[in-house]
């Protein structure tokens, strides 16, 4: 038996712990309290949390290949040293007894049967099947039957990888990310406005803020870390005021100076209410917008991104080009929002007029400086664009943007939405650096820098992610992949929508994921995923942050990253089988190569070697291929965006920080862009430049309130709000195998106003039916707790793999930015 | 004697030359513990029996003239019995080492 | 066309006028019509989508631990509400800078802007007093590290770190090992 105790243990990983923030290395001489041997000592590094999109930074304590402890970074900006509760419970969210350790096919009588059950197969077994199944879609129907549904979760690499994948190898646009549900309205909204993706400032806002404003935005629960500094700033500064606004109230209340909770879709007449009332009173910073910005008109009656045989679209004048706009001037703007008079916006909304004029003069008043944040309220929303570019009016209206603590901020769900949805162009419309693929100029420069004939990416936008659910369903997408992501789960009107397709006959669906989620379970075949610190990664936060980690840990069994498995299958498939013959008989160079050789043995992905990657550490991809690609796809991505606004640094240069924020011009990060003397793209002597658009201006936008598709009538009499909850991750699917989490909150609830459920005979506890046009739901009844409902308003979360919520919900969409509302539908509660 | 020990760990940022006042204050205490220094970072290990000696350390240390700046790291309170627990240890460990 | 303006602001006016109707039907739990006069479609309307056929149907073998057996196209009855636990006994942490979980139940705990009821016992000044577990010192820290009389701000709402724990069972086992754990599988292996 040793003779080192517990405390020399403690105070061994105190030390280490100190180091590592520090920065400082830990040689074996320095203290005597390094222990003879190093049978206790603790291996700790550094990595991002693996939830939201804040991006905290953590320490991971590794011994013998295992995580065996977390704690908040103190060195790390985003936090300093604190986490929320998922944060620092990580250390257990790989380790639920059912990972998925190796492959498993639906079989009957030893051969893939879609009627069949899962049986564990190896890796070439899945991938023969896999490849055999994808070659008979692409030669029956050919690229436009293949698609794949990727992740705000993938790190940016696999990202990457998956695009060139699809865009460049399959020919197929019909890849989407999961972020269409929670960012598509974002970028748009930032495209419409600033001709350019991402917020202009960064956390550092808060510190500078005199008031806050959220926007549909729970951050006491869906932001906690980012919360804390907001509390911290309005706690120790009596001057700053938070207003809080929601359709229901919730825990970020409990901070509110201002709470205003209004009715459903309502936050369009407040918006435009408040730019009302700074052009009435006088309050229009003239210099800025003179200078500064030009305002256009959009198109009205836009539809709601049903289907389009649906009445609704049939019926909506502009459904087919709901982004048509024209050129006004400020006169006409203040025309325009003259009609939201304080008088009826109370009617609308519901809300006391004495709030709203305190809201109002938030922004109005020049000596304020005003942070907006915004998360699903906003983004969430069949007019989610809109509600973006009209919160950026009221910011340029008054000039309160681009300078620290005035901040339009619309903030992330997942911890790469910005990183590898948007930055790296995942969308079925975009590719890297907020280029397009129906711009000829940016795929040629796409095909230039992945090295790939001209012509190879097509110009038609593919599916979005619920029309992908639609094409699966109606036949038109036969061999799907879904990968870092719980759909099944997370779709709207699951039922109709979701499940169909997934099971139809002649589908094959493949499910790459860590754990058995709903959607594995609707898949045929599932490949078992690699997570968080079992592979090398990089993840870009809300504000610009790119953070890298190291692999610390191998995966479990069998479970491969997400980069494996993309480029490992690409080698099964040659160009002969995926590009057009006359392309390759233009460019004979490329005939007969595999995808792997085109795509990621292109003299650029493959350039980096093994030997680059940093001593002491594990990377199982490159152990495989050979070379170090993580670092090659980087680089070769890093192209796209150096010299245009969105430079990022070396690679090398991450793993060194705690994160860095683009754009990063001669290794200085940038804190608020668009701003002379603060991002180097500005020109002295001009203040700002919106530098997105072509006059460098950004874009005020006239656009009215219009009523959501389904509203609450005799028979469905609840509007249904469906979201998320502190203490699980999105689906649940990590920490709802958490036991610490999973106790907390383990089940879903109906959260209702208690007279609501008087008058329907219920009571806290009791069973009921949620119903809807859709489908229905069991649940139970909750009356107390965290969330107080207005009368006509249930809230139910969505984390519940036990309670689907989404077999209720509406697939109506955002028509410009193709994002579904899931805050808004109508439902009935019946006792079950 | 408090039931609890108090074990945490403090990062010192100081001028280069402020190291011998800092090892000398550090000496004067024997709660403290100079456990690791780089030119101007230093590590400083604190085990008191209670929050406000620990607090008490570090108010003290920032008025060593010299220091910049006192950053507690890691803090953890146990029983002191549960600390005088052996810690299960492989015995062949040191070759593998 | 070039009438294109006035065309909006008459859109304007009547969606507006439709939507204050739309709201004051909510209130009175009536039908909303958008556009009273014309009537438009509703949801309502819409055809059903063509029926498809679903392979396999149910009773396919259940993986996801989380829906407790039912297939995902079924519904079963939800769990009965958990219990919190409120034994008031401290639970063993998982490594050492893991937050407690709540030993007791915090219903109707006020923490807001004007009071905190958890500080009234675990602040360091009252936590002898209420034989409550003071909270940690590192809560005494602000941003840049700098030590404060009270509790530091950013740490005021306790439930974004310490939760409480229910009775439910959990439905997937974990096999995470802790530190101590970890070194006595070691040694076991070593025998």
């Amino acid at each position: 038996m040793s003779t080192v105790t517990r405390r020399d243990f403690i105070k061994q990983t105190a030390l280490a712990t100190a180091a590592t923030a520090a920065g400082l290395s830990l040689p074996g001489s320095a203290s005597n309290v390094i222990l003879e041997g190093d049978q206790t000592q603790l291996k700790w590094d550094k990595a991002p949390c693996r939830f939201c999109g804040t991006g905290c930074g953590v320490n991971v304590a590794v011994k013998d290949g295992r995580v065996v402890a977390t704690h908040g970074d103190v060195h790390a900006e985003v936090n300093r040293g604190i986490n929320c509760v998922k944060g620092y419970f990580l250390s257990k969210i790989m380790y639920g007894g059912d990972r998925l350790t190796q492959p498993l096919l639906r079989k009957r009588n030893g051969v893939y049967a879609k009627d069949g059950e899962f049986e564990a197969v190896s890796w070439d077994e899945a991938f023969d099947v896999m490849a055999a199944q994808f070659k008979q879609v692409l030669k029956e129907k050919g690229s436009q039957a293949i698609g794949m549904f990727g992740s705000g979760q993938w790190t940016i690499f696999e990202g990457y990888a998956a695009n060139k994948l699809m865009k460049a190898g399959f020919r197929s646009n019909h890849l989407d990310p999961n972020a269409r549900h929670c960012m598509a309205s974002a970028v748009q909204g930032f495209m419409r406005t600033f001709g350019m993706d991402e917020p202009m400032g960064c956390y550092n806002d808060i510190e500078a803020a005199d008031a806050f404003v959220l926007w549909g935005s729970n951050m006491a629960e869906m932001h906690p870390i980012l919360w804390t500094r907001v509390t911290d700033r309005r706690l120790s500064n009596p001057h700053v005021k938070v207003a809080v606004l929601s359709t229901f109230e919730h825990r970020s209340f409990e901070l509110a100076d201002i709470p205003i909770v209004f009715h459903p879709q309502t936050d369009l007449v407040i918006l435009n209410y408040i730019a009302n009332h700074i052009i009435r009173t006088g309050r229009v910073n003239k210099a800025f917008v003179d200078k500064h910005t030009t305002f256009r008109q959009g198109v009205t009656d836009i539809g709601y991104g049903l289907r389009p045989d649906n009445p609704l679209e049939e019926h909506a004048k502009n459904a087919t080009d709901p982004t048509a706009s024209q050129p006004i001037d400020f006169e006409r703007f203040a025309d325009f929002v003259k009609p939201y008079t304080l008088e009826k916006t109370v009617e609308m909304t519901g809300v006391d007029a004495g709030w709203l004029e305190k809201l109002a003069e938030l922004y109005a008043d020049p000596a304020v400086k005003v942070t907006s944040f915004w998360t699903m309220g906003f983004n969430q929303h069949t007019r989610g664009v809109w509600a973006n570019n009209m919160v950026y009016n009221i910011h340029l209206l008054t000039g309160k943007i681009s300078t620290p603590g005035n901040s339009p901020f619309s903030l992330t769900g997942q911890p790469s939405a910005c990183g590898t949805a948007r930055e790296v162009g995942t969308f079925s419309n975009r590719l890297p650096a907020d280029m397009v693929v129906t711009n000829p100029e940016h795929r040629k420069h796409a095909e230039e820098i992945w090295k790939v004939p001209h012509g190879v990416i097509v110009a038609k936008p593919g599916y979005h992610a619920v029309e992908q659910n639609r094409a699966l369903r109606d036949g038109k997408l036969n061999a799907y992949w879904v990968m870092a992501n719980n759909n099944m789960q997370a779709g709207a009107n699951m039922l109709q929508e979701t499940f169909p397709g997934y099971r139809r006959p002649g589908n094959f669906i493949v499910v790459s994921d860590v754990y058995p989620t709903v959607t594995a379970q609707a898949a045929d075949l599932i490949l078992p995923a690699a997570m968080w610190v079992e592979k090398e990664g990089a993840y870009g936060n809300a504000e610009r942050r790119t953070q890298f980690w190291h692999q610390l840990v191998k995966a479990p069994g069998e479970a491969r990253s997400d980069l494996w498995q993309l480029m490992e299958f690409s080698r099964r498939f040659t160009t002969d089988e995926c590009w057009p013959a006359d392309m390759l008989a233009a460019n004979p160079q490329f005939k007969g190569k595999t995808l792997f050789d085109v795509l990621y043995r292109n003299g650029k992905v493959d350039r980096f070697p093994v030997s680059d990657i940093e001593k002491g550490y594990l990377n199982d991809e490159a152990t495989v291929f050979g070379f170090y690609p993580q670092k090659g796809l980087f680089e070769e991505y890093a192209e796209f965006g150096r010299g245009h606004g969105h430079d990022l640094a070396d690679f090398d240069a991450y793993h060194k920080a705690r994160g860095i924020r683009w754009p990063v011009v001669n290794g200085k990060e940038t804190l608020w862009r668009y701003r002379e003397g603060t991002d180097p793209y500005v020109k002295p002597g001009t203040g700002f430049q919106f530098y997105g658009n072509p006059d460098n201006r950004a874009v005020i936008w006239a656009l009215p309130y219009e009523p959501p598709p389904e509203s609450p009538d005799d028979e469905f009499d609840m509007w249904l709000v469906t979201g998320r909850v502190l203490e699980h991750w999105h689906s649940g699917s990590m920490t709802m195998r958490v036991p610490e989490l999973y106790r907390a909150v383990p089940a879903a609830v109906v959260f209702m106003h208690p007279d609501d459920a008087v008058t329907r005979g219920l009571k806290r506890g009791d069973e009921v039916r949620v119903v809807s046009r859709r489908g229905e739901m069991l649940s139970r009844v909750e009356t107390r707790g965290r969330n107080r409902m207005p009368r006509g308003v249930i809230f139910v979360p969505w984390f519940d793999a036990g309670q689907l919520i989404n077999k209720v919900t509406l697939d109506a969409t955002d028509p410009i930015s193709k994002q579904t509302d899931y805050k808004k539908c109508a439902v009935k509660i019946l006792a079950a | 004697m408090s039931r609890e020990l108090h074990i945490s760990s403090l990062f010192i940022q100081h001028r280069p030359d402020a190291l011998p006042q800092l090892r000398a204050f550090i000496d004067a205490r024997p709660e403290l513990e100079l456990a690791l220094n780089e030119g101007i970072r230093s590590i400083v290990l604190c085990e008191t029996g209670d929050q406000r000696g620990l607090m008490d350390h570090i108010d003290a240390m920032r008025d060593v003239v010299g220091v910049l700046n006192v950053s507690l790291i890691y803090h953890h309170a146990e029983p002191r019995e549960a600390l005088d627990q052996l810690m299960p240890v492989v015995e062949s460990m040191e070759a593998s080492a | 066309m070039n009438n294109k303006i006035p065309v909006f602001v008459g859109a304007l006016f009547l969606v507006v006028i439709a939507a204050s109707t739309f709201v004051v039907g909510l209130s009175v739990g009536k039908k909303s019509d958008l556009q009273p006069g014309t009537p438009a479609p509703t949801l309502a309307d819409a055809k059903p989508l063509p029926p498809v056929t679903i392979v396999p149907g149910p009773g396919d073998q259940q993986i996801d631990a989380i829906r407790r057996g039912a297939p995902i196209d079924q519904e079963i009855p939800p769990p009965a509400m958990a219990k919190v636990e409120n034994t008031d006994v401290k639970r063993n942490r998982a490594y050492p800078m893991q937050p407690p979980t709540i030993p007791h139940s915090i219903d109707n705990y006020q923490v807001d802007l004007n009071s905190n009821r958890c500080l009234l016992c675990h602040a360091r000044a009252n936590a002898d007093k209420f034989q409550a577990p003071p909270v940690s010192v590192t809560h005494y820290m602000d941003r840049d590290d700098q030590f404060l009389a009270t509790i530091s701000p950013r740490r005021y709402f306790c439930n974004q770190c310490h939760v409480v724990q229910t009775d439910a069972k959990p439905l997937v086992a974990n096999t995470f090992k802790d530190i101590d754990t970890v070194l006595s599988n070691e040694r076991e292996k070593a025998n």
